[in-house]
Protein backbone atom coordinates (compact mmCIF):
# COMPACT_ATOMS: atom_id res chain seq x y z
CA UNK A 1 0.00 0.00 0.00
CA UNK A 2 1.48 3.29 -0.56
CA UNK A 3 1.29 6.00 1.61
CA UNK A 4 2.16 9.96 0.09
CA UNK A 5 1.75 11.29 3.78
CA UNK A 6 2.97 10.63 7.33
CA UNK A 7 0.51 12.14 10.03
CA UNK A 8 1.98 14.22 12.59
CA UNK A 9 3.23 12.02 15.06
CA UNK A 10 3.40 8.86 12.95
CA UNK A 11 7.10 8.83 13.31
CA UNK A 12 8.57 9.00 16.81
CA UNK A 13 11.67 10.08 17.85
CA UNK A 14 14.64 7.85 16.11
CA UNK A 15 12.23 5.69 15.04
CA UNK A 16 14.58 5.26 11.99
CA UNK A 17 17.77 4.96 13.05
CA UNK A 18 20.88 3.28 12.06
CA UNK A 19 19.92 -0.36 12.71
CA UNK A 20 16.93 0.23 10.19
CA UNK A 21 18.46 2.44 7.75
CA UNK A 22 20.65 0.03 5.64
CA UNK A 23 24.19 1.52 4.43
CA UNK A 24 23.72 3.19 1.39
CA UNK A 25 19.79 3.50 1.58
CA UNK A 26 20.09 6.94 0.65
CA UNK A 27 22.97 7.32 -1.84
CA UNK A 28 24.08 9.62 -4.19
CA UNK A 29 21.22 8.62 -6.42
CA UNK A 30 19.05 10.71 -3.68
CA UNK A 31 21.29 13.17 -3.35
CA UNK A 32 21.58 13.92 -7.30
CA UNK A 33 17.88 13.58 -8.07
CA UNK A 34 16.48 16.10 -5.84
CA UNK A 35 15.01 14.54 -3.68
CA UNK A 36 17.07 15.45 -1.02
CA UNK A 37 17.43 18.97 -1.51
CA UNK A 38 17.56 22.93 0.44
CA UNK A 39 13.90 22.51 1.45
CA UNK A 40 14.89 19.06 3.59
CA UNK A 41 18.52 20.65 4.45
CA UNK A 42 18.41 23.96 5.91
CA UNK A 43 21.90 26.11 5.72
CA UNK A 44 21.98 26.27 9.28
CA UNK A 45 22.23 22.49 9.48
CA UNK A 46 24.82 22.18 6.97
CA UNK A 47 27.15 25.29 9.04
CA UNK A 48 26.60 23.31 12.23
CA UNK A 49 27.86 20.23 10.37
CA UNK A 50 30.83 22.02 9.18
CA UNK A 51 31.63 23.88 12.46
CA UNK A 52 31.45 20.82 14.88
CA UNK A 53 34.25 18.19 14.80
CA UNK A 54 36.08 19.97 11.88
CA UNK A 55 39.90 21.47 12.49
CA UNK A 56 40.57 24.30 10.83
CA UNK A 57 41.59 27.91 10.08
CA UNK A 58 38.89 30.16 10.25
CA UNK A 59 39.62 33.38 8.58
CA UNK A 60 39.04 36.21 11.04
CA UNK A 61 40.22 39.37 9.19
CA UNK A 62 42.19 40.05 5.55
CA UNK A 63 43.68 43.03 4.77
CA UNK A 64 44.33 44.11 1.42
CA UNK A 65 46.87 47.45 1.11
CA UNK A 66 45.83 49.53 -1.41
CA UNK A 67 47.49 52.94 -1.77
CA UNK A 68 50.01 54.49 1.01
CA UNK A 69 49.55 52.75 4.30
CA UNK A 70 52.27 52.93 6.91
CA UNK A 71 51.62 49.94 9.33
CA UNK A 72 48.86 47.26 9.33
CA UNK A 73 47.48 46.08 12.64
CA UNK A 74 44.82 43.11 14.12
CA UNK A 75 43.69 44.83 17.68
CA UNK A 76 41.34 42.38 19.39
CA UNK A 77 38.21 43.98 20.09
CA UNK A 78 36.95 45.38 16.94
CA UNK A 79 36.20 45.02 13.59
CA UNK A 80 35.35 41.17 14.36
CA UNK A 81 38.66 40.96 14.91
CA UNK A 82 39.62 38.74 17.75
CA UNK A 83 43.33 38.35 19.04
CA UNK A 84 42.22 36.77 22.49
CA UNK A 85 41.54 33.11 24.26
CA UNK A 86 39.22 32.57 20.79
CA UNK A 87 42.21 30.76 19.48
CA UNK A 88 45.00 28.77 20.95
CA UNK A 89 47.09 29.64 17.86
CA UNK A 90 47.16 32.32 15.47
CA UNK A 91 48.27 31.98 11.87
CA UNK A 92 48.94 35.30 9.51
CA UNK A 93 49.95 35.18 5.87
CA UNK A 94 51.42 38.32 4.04
CA UNK A 95 51.22 37.76 0.34
CA UNK A 96 52.95 39.92 -2.03
CA UNK A 97 54.46 42.48 0.47
CA UNK A 98 55.97 45.66 -1.57
CA UNK A 99 57.72 48.58 0.19
CA UNK A 100 57.54 51.83 -1.15
CA UNK A 101 60.93 52.68 -0.02
CA UNK A 102 63.73 50.31 -1.64
CA UNK A 103 65.68 47.87 0.52
CA UNK A 104 63.44 48.14 3.70
CA UNK A 105 62.98 45.88 6.53
CA UNK A 106 59.57 44.48 7.70
CA UNK A 107 58.97 44.66 10.99
CA UNK A 108 56.47 43.45 13.70
CA UNK A 109 55.54 44.61 17.37
CA UNK A 110 52.94 43.21 19.69
CA UNK A 111 50.96 44.93 22.59
CA UNK A 112 49.48 44.24 25.55
CA UNK A 113 47.41 47.26 25.66
CA UNK A 114 43.35 47.61 26.04
CA UNK A 115 43.67 51.33 25.67
CA UNK A 116 46.02 54.54 24.79
CA UNK A 117 47.51 51.30 22.96
CA UNK A 118 51.43 51.14 21.94
CA UNK A 119 53.33 48.82 20.18
CA UNK A 120 56.22 48.77 22.54
CA UNK A 121 56.50 44.97 24.12
CA UNK A 122 59.96 44.42 24.61
CA UNK A 123 60.74 40.93 22.74
CA UNK A 124 63.78 38.66 21.59
CA UNK A 125 64.28 37.20 18.28
CA UNK A 126 66.94 34.29 16.62
CA UNK A 127 66.55 34.19 13.04
CA UNK A 128 68.25 31.38 11.11
CA UNK A 129 68.02 31.61 7.26
CA UNK A 130 70.09 31.72 3.85
CA UNK A 131 70.89 34.01 1.17
CA UNK A 132 71.20 32.64 -1.80
CA UNK A 133 73.52 34.66 -5.08
CA UNK A 134 73.30 32.63 -8.32
CA UNK A 135 74.77 29.12 -7.53
CA UNK A 136 76.47 29.98 -3.92
CA UNK A 137 74.53 30.36 -0.74
CA UNK A 138 75.29 31.50 3.05
CA UNK A 139 74.16 31.54 6.24
CA UNK A 140 72.58 34.73 7.47
CA UNK A 141 71.87 33.99 11.09
CA UNK A 142 70.81 36.70 13.36
CA UNK A 143 70.07 37.85 17.28
CA UNK A 144 67.58 40.79 18.45
CA UNK A 145 67.37 41.60 22.05
CA UNK A 146 64.89 44.00 24.09
CA UNK A 147 63.44 45.40 20.51
CA UNK A 148 59.84 46.12 20.41
CA UNK A 149 60.20 45.88 16.64
CA UNK A 150 61.93 42.94 15.12
CA UNK A 151 62.72 42.21 11.52
CA UNK A 152 61.05 39.41 10.08
CA UNK A 153 61.72 40.28 6.17
CA UNK A 154 65.08 41.99 5.81
CA UNK A 155 66.57 43.80 2.19
CA UNK A 156 63.05 43.61 0.63
CA UNK A 157 62.85 45.70 -2.83
CA UNK A 158 60.46 48.37 -4.33
CA UNK A 159 60.95 47.78 -7.65
CA UNK A 160 59.12 45.29 -9.83
CA UNK A 161 61.48 42.41 -10.09
CA UNK A 162 61.41 42.34 -6.29
CA UNK A 163 58.91 40.17 -4.63
CA UNK A 164 58.00 39.25 -0.83
CA UNK A 165 55.85 37.19 1.16
CA UNK A 166 55.71 35.78 4.63
CA UNK A 167 53.34 33.67 7.24
CA UNK A 168 53.96 32.92 10.74
CA UNK A 169 51.96 31.48 13.94
CA UNK A 170 51.40 33.30 17.16
CA UNK A 171 50.83 30.88 20.04
CA UNK A 172 48.65 31.42 22.96
CA UNK A 173 49.00 35.91 22.40
CA UNK A 174 46.28 35.84 25.52
CA UNK A 175 46.68 32.79 27.71
CA UNK A 176 46.91 33.29 31.30
CA UNK A 177 50.13 32.25 32.91
CA UNK A 178 53.36 33.14 33.60
CA UNK A 179 55.09 32.09 30.54
CA UNK A 180 56.81 33.61 27.79
CA UNK A 181 54.63 33.68 24.78
CA UNK A 182 56.41 32.60 21.04
CA UNK A 183 55.50 33.54 17.88
CA UNK A 184 57.58 32.27 14.23
CA UNK A 185 57.75 33.78 11.17
CA UNK A 186 59.00 32.31 7.83
CA UNK A 187 59.82 35.24 5.07
CA UNK A 188 60.55 34.81 1.93
CA UNK A 189 62.34 37.44 -0.53
CA UNK A 190 62.93 37.88 -4.15
CA UNK A 191 65.63 40.15 -4.79
CA UNK A 192 67.18 40.53 -7.72
CA UNK A 193 67.90 37.95 -10.74
CA UNK A 194 68.62 34.15 -9.15
CA UNK A 195 69.28 36.22 -5.58
CA UNK A 196 66.75 35.44 -2.94
CA UNK A 197 66.89 35.23 0.84
CA UNK A 198 64.66 33.34 3.40
CA UNK A 199 64.62 33.32 7.11
CA UNK A 200 63.09 31.64 10.38
CA UNK A 201 62.60 33.77 13.09
CA UNK A 202 61.46 32.95 16.61
CA UNK A 203 60.31 35.77 18.23
CA UNK A 204 60.15 35.33 22.37
CA UNK A 205 57.16 37.77 23.81
CA UNK A 206 56.91 38.54 27.18
CA UNK A 207 54.29 36.63 29.49
CA UNK A 208 51.50 39.24 29.57
CA UNK A 209 47.98 39.10 27.48
CA UNK A 210 48.98 40.08 24.27
CA UNK A 211 46.07 41.81 22.25
CA UNK A 212 47.38 42.84 19.02
CA UNK A 213 50.02 42.48 16.92
CA UNK A 214 51.67 45.26 14.01
CA UNK A 215 53.67 45.02 10.83
CA UNK A 216 55.58 48.11 9.53
CA UNK A 217 58.88 48.75 7.87
CA UNK A 218 62.02 50.44 9.31
CA UNK A 219 61.76 53.82 6.86
CA UNK A 220 58.87 53.87 4.87
CA UNK A 221 55.34 52.64 4.00
CA UNK A 222 53.15 49.50 2.35
CA UNK A 223 53.07 50.00 -1.44
CA UNK A 224 51.16 46.71 -1.55
CA UNK A 225 50.09 43.30 -0.27
CA UNK A 226 47.78 41.22 1.61
CA UNK A 227 47.98 40.40 5.00
CA UNK A 228 45.33 37.84 6.44
CA UNK A 229 44.85 36.86 10.04
CA UNK A 230 43.02 33.18 10.76
CA UNK A 231 42.40 31.21 14.43
CA UNK A 232 43.65 27.87 14.13
CA UNK A 233 40.52 26.28 15.30
CA UNK A 234 40.33 22.88 17.39
CA UNK A 235 37.62 19.98 16.48
CA UNK B 1 51.61 64.07 4.30
CA UNK B 2 50.21 62.34 7.03
CA UNK B 3 50.54 58.48 7.84
CA UNK B 4 47.99 56.14 8.34
CA UNK B 5 47.51 53.00 10.20
CA UNK B 6 45.50 50.17 9.07
CA UNK B 7 43.62 48.96 12.09
CA UNK B 8 41.35 46.00 11.33
CA UNK B 9 40.85 47.35 7.96
CA UNK B 10 40.07 50.81 9.18
CA UNK B 11 42.09 53.52 7.92
CA UNK B 12 43.57 55.45 11.26
CA UNK B 13 45.57 58.63 10.99
CA UNK B 14 48.32 59.29 13.41
CA UNK B 15 48.38 61.14 16.03
CA UNK B 16 51.12 64.02 16.73
CA UNK B 17 53.09 62.42 18.79
CA UNK B 18 53.11 59.07 16.65
CA UNK B 19 54.11 61.30 13.54
CA UNK B 20 57.11 62.83 15.91
CA UNK B 21 58.02 59.56 17.05
CA UNK B 22 58.10 58.05 13.12
CA UNK B 23 60.19 60.77 12.32
CA UNK B 24 62.93 60.38 15.11
CA UNK B 25 62.65 56.27 14.22
CA UNK B 26 63.45 57.05 10.20
CA UNK B 27 65.92 59.57 11.06
CA UNK B 28 68.19 56.77 13.41
CA UNK B 29 67.46 54.21 10.65
CA UNK B 30 68.64 56.76 7.73
CA UNK B 31 71.64 57.76 9.85
CA UNK B 32 72.72 54.17 10.52
CA UNK B 33 72.61 53.27 6.60
CA UNK B 34 76.14 54.28 6.08
CA UNK B 35 76.94 51.54 9.00
CA UNK B 36 74.60 48.66 7.75
CA UNK B 37 75.76 49.43 4.15
CA UNK B 38 79.47 48.89 5.12
CA UNK B 39 78.49 45.83 6.92
CA UNK B 40 76.92 44.19 3.49
CA UNK B 41 80.09 45.38 1.65
CA UNK B 42 82.54 43.10 4.41
CA UNK B 43 79.99 40.10 3.99
CA UNK B 44 80.81 40.10 0.52
CA UNK B 45 85.00 41.07 0.46
CA UNK B 46 84.70 38.17 3.25
CA UNK B 47 82.68 35.80 0.45
CA UNK B 48 85.73 37.07 -2.11
CA UNK B 49 88.59 36.92 0.35
CA UNK B 50 87.22 32.82 0.88
CA UNK B 51 87.44 32.22 -2.75
CA UNK B 52 91.20 32.72 -3.15
CA UNK B 53 91.80 31.86 0.30
CA UNK B 54 93.22 28.01 -0.85
CA UNK B 55 96.10 30.51 -2.62
CA UNK B 56 96.93 31.90 0.35
CA UNK B 57 97.64 28.53 2.22
CA UNK B 58 101.43 27.53 3.25
CA UNK B 59 101.29 24.34 1.92
CA UNK B 60 100.41 25.54 -1.74
CA UNK B 61 103.27 27.49 -2.15
CA UNK B 62 102.47 30.16 -5.38
CA UNK B 63 100.54 33.07 -4.75
CA UNK B 64 101.38 36.30 -7.27
CA UNK B 65 101.69 39.60 -6.00
CA UNK B 66 98.87 40.63 -8.30
CA UNK B 67 96.92 38.21 -5.89
CA UNK B 68 98.63 39.11 -2.82
CA UNK B 69 97.53 42.89 -3.48
CA UNK B 70 93.99 42.42 -5.00
CA UNK B 71 93.57 40.25 -1.34
CA UNK B 72 95.29 43.50 0.63
CA UNK B 73 92.80 45.79 -1.06
CA UNK B 74 89.81 43.70 -0.06
CA UNK B 75 90.95 43.70 3.50
CA UNK B 76 91.46 47.74 3.35
CA UNK B 77 87.69 48.24 2.37
CA UNK B 78 86.27 49.25 5.02
CA UNK B 79 89.34 51.82 6.26
CA UNK B 80 88.92 53.77 2.64
CA UNK B 81 85.31 53.18 1.74
CA UNK B 82 84.21 55.36 4.51
CA UNK B 83 81.18 57.32 2.83
CA UNK B 84 77.71 55.97 1.66
CA UNK B 85 78.68 57.30 -1.74
CA UNK B 86 82.04 55.75 -1.80
CA UNK B 87 80.14 52.07 -0.33
CA UNK B 88 77.29 52.33 -2.23
CA UNK B 89 79.72 52.55 -5.54
CA UNK B 90 81.33 49.37 -4.25
CA UNK B 91 78.09 47.47 -4.24
CA UNK B 92 76.61 48.99 -7.41
CA UNK B 93 74.65 46.30 -9.41
CA UNK B 94 73.63 46.07 -13.14
CA UNK B 95 69.93 45.09 -13.70
CA UNK B 96 70.32 41.16 -13.20
CA UNK B 97 72.14 41.98 -9.78
CA UNK B 98 75.65 41.34 -10.22
CA UNK B 99 78.34 43.54 -8.88
CA UNK B 100 79.61 45.71 -11.10
CA UNK B 101 82.65 47.28 -9.36
CA UNK B 102 86.01 46.23 -10.46
CA UNK B 103 87.10 45.79 -6.98
CA UNK B 104 85.26 42.76 -7.15
CA UNK B 105 87.05 41.34 -9.93
CA UNK B 106 89.48 38.44 -9.17
CA UNK B 107 93.13 38.66 -10.69
CA UNK B 108 93.58 36.21 -13.10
Amino acid sequence: MSKTTIPTGGITADAINGTLLADDAINSEHYTDGSIDTAHVADSQITAAKTSGVAGYVLIKAITISGTTASVTFQNGSSDVVFDTTYDTYFITGNDIVADNDDDNLRVSFTDDTSSISYDLSCSRSTNGVIRDGSSISAEDQVSESSAAQTIMGGCGANGSESSSFYGYVMNPAASGSRERFAQFQAMIKMHDNKNRNHNHVIIIPNVVVTGVRFNWNSGSFAQGTIKLYGLKNA
Amino acid sequence: MPRYHNINGIMVQFTAEEETARDAEIKAWEDGKLARKQAEMRIIRDRYLAKTDYLALSDTATISDNMKNWRQSLRDLPANENTLEKVQAILATDENGKLTNSVWTIPS
